[in-house]
């Protein structure tokens, strides 16, 4: 069953365009890769995919409500005031789960991203990486029906993003969350069934 | 070219920001340029006034054996010579005059030579009471000794020779005093009793009237007033230096009697407390206004940061880039100072008296010091990006909230200051307040300034006292909730404001400070408003006064005192003797009052009876019948104490000096329609009994219509009596105290509604800067899915803490101010006040204002950062 559709999508920034009647299709529990060049609209297509963005002509269809959707962006997203249990505690307490419950959750979802030590450090005592992770955790522990990740390995070292990208993953497919990385890194992008490219605003299979 | 378009499409880019710094830059340079035009035209007024006070500038006496011709010839080259007449009189041996009642002498009299023009010379020397004013003019007093009017003849006795000429009309003089005075006295030398007995001659009769008896020539001089300078000090100065150079010039053939110096120089204490008030009411706010504007500006960083970025991809040089930014930052200082001015006219059309203007030089100090502070605040980050390269938002957002305590308050700099703030206080009490010191007869005035340093530092130590209590507070960890189904957060609200705690309570701090100006201005003012007040009732002696010139004789008020009672508005009619008594060679005004009724009229406070309180000083003046209350001053000069034996010289009933006995019962340092400090309270039973005289001179009218009763009363009593009352004595009344409340109204008008727009402004401005910083946190939350409600919470909970600490702060640290200046500058209260009086009022006004705009801000903040659109993240 598919869980998000982008029917002939077409942005633009100013007059340079970005994506030109793309066209995508996500299944419940699917997960891709998305790669492309650097400024080939990985991550528009990410934000429009949702619902961040509105996109000039065509559709983007969520089945599920916007607050299911979560992105992960790639430049650090953590609210500097808070601590790295807090943030990833963020998601569900937005969404009213009880405070004690959501930080004994996020906290297993932290030690699973290999953060256990780090839960009571502000986001500017951690490495980016580290920050990167804590975001990830914030996504994950919400258990979305959509996830979609903006290069998650980037400020990563190689055994830490196999890591990251296990747990992602195995989390993803454990709680049949639809999951969408976007990568310029060919072995992350390796780990996924599917895979897309992004060329001159359009969508294409890559080879295999 | 590219530079002007650059310009163009940057501000047009823009416009909510141009226009936001355009605006905070207006609210300084108006308030500068105002401030300024009223120190300007408080000086002038302050000179006008005293000089206008002054019925002859100075009174030129030719020296024992010198020509008259030969001074008035130096006379005419003084400049700015608008006029002068002889005057010349001399002492003869008495007045007589038959009349209905017989034959009646006066003792020892003044014959006055005057031209026929002096009256419209100095309309201030003469008042016509019966008659016209020209001729032969009796003073009221001795018309009513000798019981004579228009019509009357009258002989000029010098020995056993006398000379008779009929007299055409009777006049008062109200400048008496001065007109007789010693010429060439020393400074400080006590007042001298104006003769009682003196008869205004035309100038051709004298010699035939003194037949032979020594003539004192004067010339009376008055100079163009338009030439004085504005200051008073400035003024003061020319003059005495103007009668110094005249009587080098004249070879010490003329002594001066610079009645408009002295007038000046009286005005310089007035107008160093003016420039006293300035410094400490209104720097504070010039302070506060280019700080609130320099944090605009600041706003605008993200802007320049990215058009840095853009100028250098395109290869422009930093010396390029600075020259393009500092382009829009002279555009932003131009435009925001023609608001500025604009803002200037306004305020001072509000808050300046009627006829005011704005003062050029002012106007233009102001708008170069807007374009100056615009070119400094937009610059200084711009040079310090060229310089070290720019940080980006992203790395901004995730820096550490401040966790150490801030360096001056590590420094313990709250406690320095305001540690130091109560030391010179303190030592400014021991010294009795003495903030200006100005000697009689000294030209330079001094001010110690180092007692201003009370308050001074006291706004910086209760700054970071303020800082440093809001940030103790915020940094309690707040209770987590059991349940949050509706996911308010409260927690978290909460755990971000503690660990923004120092940024939070900076701005608190900022707000607080805003209100504290605001507050102690209007503290400060009220308390002023209030001693103007009981200033001008203790100069009219109630709500509404008659009164007799002191020493009257024959039949005074008394007669009058049943029919005013029966005046409609009149709640109590209080009379009082009002006599002439020598203490050591000293004339002082001596009051017999009944103490049991005088309280139901006459103003009175504690604060007039130091050590004691007004209820007991009177009852010890009841209880002892010979009881008189003594000024300070007095007390000071003549070694007495309470119960001590005081020896005065009263005139009794026939006009002769005799020695009453007194006994001090108490200090009073004001009483009512006392003119002077030095003066005598005494029970008016006992002064009728030892004088043989029970004559009131004075009716004190206790009413809440006092132009009603004192217009009924006009209509009752006939000269010499005159009626003052406080509902028209604001303007006509020469108040006790300088600087009247008028001088003052303008700079509190000032102050107070810029006051009000800084504080609403700092609480709009440092909830803004807090949205800004926090922009991407807010936008992260709406990416994770949070409503525009539960984002919106974050920025209430921030406005609630600035709110309440800001307007808390605010009243603590402007009642301690506003306390401290006014014991600091209690000398220009007049008199002292008992306590700070609190304008309930405007504070729940001012507190309402600062709480909507924040309220209001927040809502409005809370709303845009619902806005806010997620795609804007990729953008951060």
């Amino acid at each position: 069953m598919s869980i998000a559709v982008a029917t002939d999508i077409w942005l633009a920034y100013g007059s340079r365009p970005i994506l030109s009647g793309l066209d995508l299709t996500i299944e419940e529990g699917e997960q891709l890769a998305v790669t492309g060049r650097s400024g080939s609209g990985k991550t528009t297509l990410l934000l429009a995919l949702a619902g961040l963005l509105p996109v000039g002509t065509g559709r983007v269809t969520l089945r599920p409500p916007r607050r299911d959707v979560m992105y992960v962006p790639q430049a650090p997203s953590l609210v500097p005031e808070l601590t790295a249990l807090e943030n990833a505690s963020l998601g569900l307490r937005i969404r009213g789960t009880a405070p004690a419950e959501a930080l004994a959750m996020a906290a297993d979802q932290l030690a699973g991203l290999g953060l256990a030590d780090a839960a009571d450090r502000l986001p500017a005592e951690l490495s980016g990486g580290m920050q990167q992770r804590t975001a990830l955790a914030r996504a994950l522990v919400t258990a979305p029906e959509l996830l979609l990740v903006d290069e998650p390995t980037g400020a990563l070292d190689r055994q830490t993003a196999q890591t990251v990208m296990r747990v992602l993953r195995e989390t993803c497919a454990a709680e049949s969350t639809a999951l969408v990385v976007a990568t310029h890194d060919p072995e992350v992008a390796a780990l996924f069934e599917r895979r897309l490219v992004l060329r001159d605003g359009t969508l294409s299979e890559a080879r295999r | 070219m590219t530079a002007l378009r650059y310009l163009g499409s940057s501000l047009l880019r823009r416009k909510v920001e141009t226009v936001a710094a355009a605006l905070a830059l207006g609210i300084a340079v108006a308030f500068l340029a105002a401030l300024g035009s009223f120190i300007s035209q408080n000086n002038a007024h302050l000179t006008t006034r005293a000089a206008q006070r002054v019925p002859v500038d100075w009174q030129v006496q030719v020296t024992s054996g010198s020509d008259p011709a030969a001074v008035e010839a130096a006379l005419r080259a003084v400049p700015d010579l608008a006029g002068y007449r002889a005057v010349d009189y001399a002492k003869v041996s008495g007045l007589r005059a038959r009349t209905d009642s017989g034959l009646r002498t006066t003792g020892t009299a003044y014959v006055v030579g005057v031209a026929a023009d002096y009256a419209t010379f100095a309309p201030a020397e003469m008042r016509a009471l019966l008659g016209p004013m020209k001729g032969t003019l009796l003073q009221q007093q001795t018309a009513s000794n000798l019981g004579a009017g228009p019509g009357t003849q009258v002989d000029v006795l010098v020995g056993s020779r006398s000379q008779a000429i009929r007299v055409d009309g009777v006049v008062d003089l109200p400048a008496a005093d001065s007109l007789f005075q010693t010429v060439g006295s020393p400074a400080g030398a006590g007042a001298a009793a104006p003769p009682d007995n003196v008869l205004l001659v035309p100038s051709d009769q004298l010699a035939r009237l003194s037949q032979g008896a020594a003539v004192v020539h004067q010339f009376h001089v008055r100079f163009h007033r338009g030439s004085l300078p504005a200051d008073p000090a400035a003024a003061a100065d020319l003059s005495t230096r103007r009668a110094n150079h005249f009587v080098v010039s004249v070879a010490g053939g003329a002594l001066v009697g610079d009645n408009l110096g002295a007038a000046l120089s009286a005005a310089r204490e007035d107008a160093l407390y003016a420039r006293l008030l300035v410094l400490l009411l209104g720097v504070p706010g010039i302070v506060l206004a280019g700080v609130v504007t320099a944090l605009v500006m600041a706003l605008r960083s993200d802007r320049q940061r990215r058009d840095i970025g853009l100028l250098r991809l395109r290869g422009a040089t930093p010396a390029r880039i600075g020259g393009l930014l500092g382009l829009v930052a002279l555009a932003d200082g131009i435009l925001g100072a023609a608001i500025g001015l604009g803002g200037a006219v306004v305020a001072q059309r509000l808050a300046l008296p009627a006829g005011s203007s704005l003062s050029v030089r002012w106007a233009v100090t102001a708008a170069l010091a807007g374009v100056a502070l615009a070119l400094l605040t937009e610059l200084a980050p711009v040079l310090r990006l060229l310089r070290r390269g720019s940080q980006t938002i992203a790395v901004a957002a995730s820096t550490a909230p401040a966790r150490r305590t801030p360096l001056p308050l590590r420094l313990g700099l709250d406690a320095l200051f305001l540690g130091g703030s109560a030391l010179v206080f303190w030592l400014t009490a021991r010294g009795g307040y003495q903030v200006v010191v100005v000697p009689e007869g000294v030209p330079v005035a001094s001010v110690n300034y180092a007692a201003l340093l009370a308050p001074t530092l006291a706004w910086p130590g209760l700054a970071l006292l303020l800082w440093r209590v809001t940030s103790a507070v915020l940094s309690r960890r707040p209770p987590v909730p059991q349940a949050d189904p509706n996911g308010r957060l409260p927690d978290l609200r909460r755990a971000v404001v503690r660990r923004r705690r120092w940024l939070v309570a900076r701005g608190a701090t900022g707000l607080g400070v805003a209100v504290g100006v605001a507050v102690a201005t209007a503290v400060f003012t009220a308390t002023y408003d209030r001693q103007a007040r009981i200033d001008v009732a203790l100069t009219v002696g109630s709500d509404v006064a008659v009164t007799l010139p002191a020493d009257s004789t024959g039949t005074g008020l008394e007669a009058a005192a049943p029919a005013a009672a029966k005046v409609p508005g009149a709640n109590h009619v209080e009379p009082m003797l009002h006599r002439l008594a020598y203490v050591g060679p000293d004339l002082q005004d001596l009051y017999g009052v009944d103490a049991h009724t005088i309280g139901r009229a006459a103003p009175l406070l504690d604060a007039f009876t130091p050590g004691s309180t007004i209820h007991d000083s009177l009852a010890r003046l009841s209880a002892r019948p010979d009881g008189a209350l003594v000024s300070q001053e007095t007390l000071h000069d003549y070694q007495l104490r309470q119960g001590d034996l005081l020896r005065l010289r009263l005139k009794d009933a026939t006009g002769k000096y005799a020695t009453v006995p007194f006994h001090v019962v108490g200090v009073i340092t004001e009483f009512a329609t006392a003119p002077r400090d030095s003066f005598v309270v005494a029970n008016s039973s006992y002064v009728a009994r030892a004088t043989g005289s029970a004559t009131v001179q004075t009716l004190l009218v206790a009413t809440s219509k006092p132009a009603a009763v004192a217009a009924a009363l006009r209509r009752q009593v006939t000269p010499p009596a005159s009626v003052a009352d406080t509902g028209s004595a604001d303007a006509s009344v020469t108040s006790a105290s300088g600087l009247a409340a008028s001088d003052l109204s303008g700079l509190a008008r000032l102050g107070l509604g810029f006051g009000v727009l800084l504080a609403v402004a700092s609480a709009i401005l440092v909830l803004v800067v807090g949205v800004t910083q926090r922009r991407r946190s807010l936008v992260m939350l709406a990416v994770l899915g949070a409503t525009a409600r539960q984002r919106a919470g974050f920025v209430r909970t921030e406005a609630a803490v600035l709110g309440v600490a800001g307007v808390v702060g605010g009243l603590v640290a402007g009642g301690v101010v506003a306390a401290e200046l006014v014991k600091v500058l209690n000398g220009i209260f007049d008199p002292a006040p008992e306590r700070p009086v609190v304008p309930g009022g405007f504070l729940t006004l001012l507190v309402a204002a600062v709480l909507i705009g924040t309220a209001s801000t927040g809502v409005v903040c809370a709303r845009l950062v619902g806005r806010v659109d997620p795609s804007k993240l990729r953008d951060l």
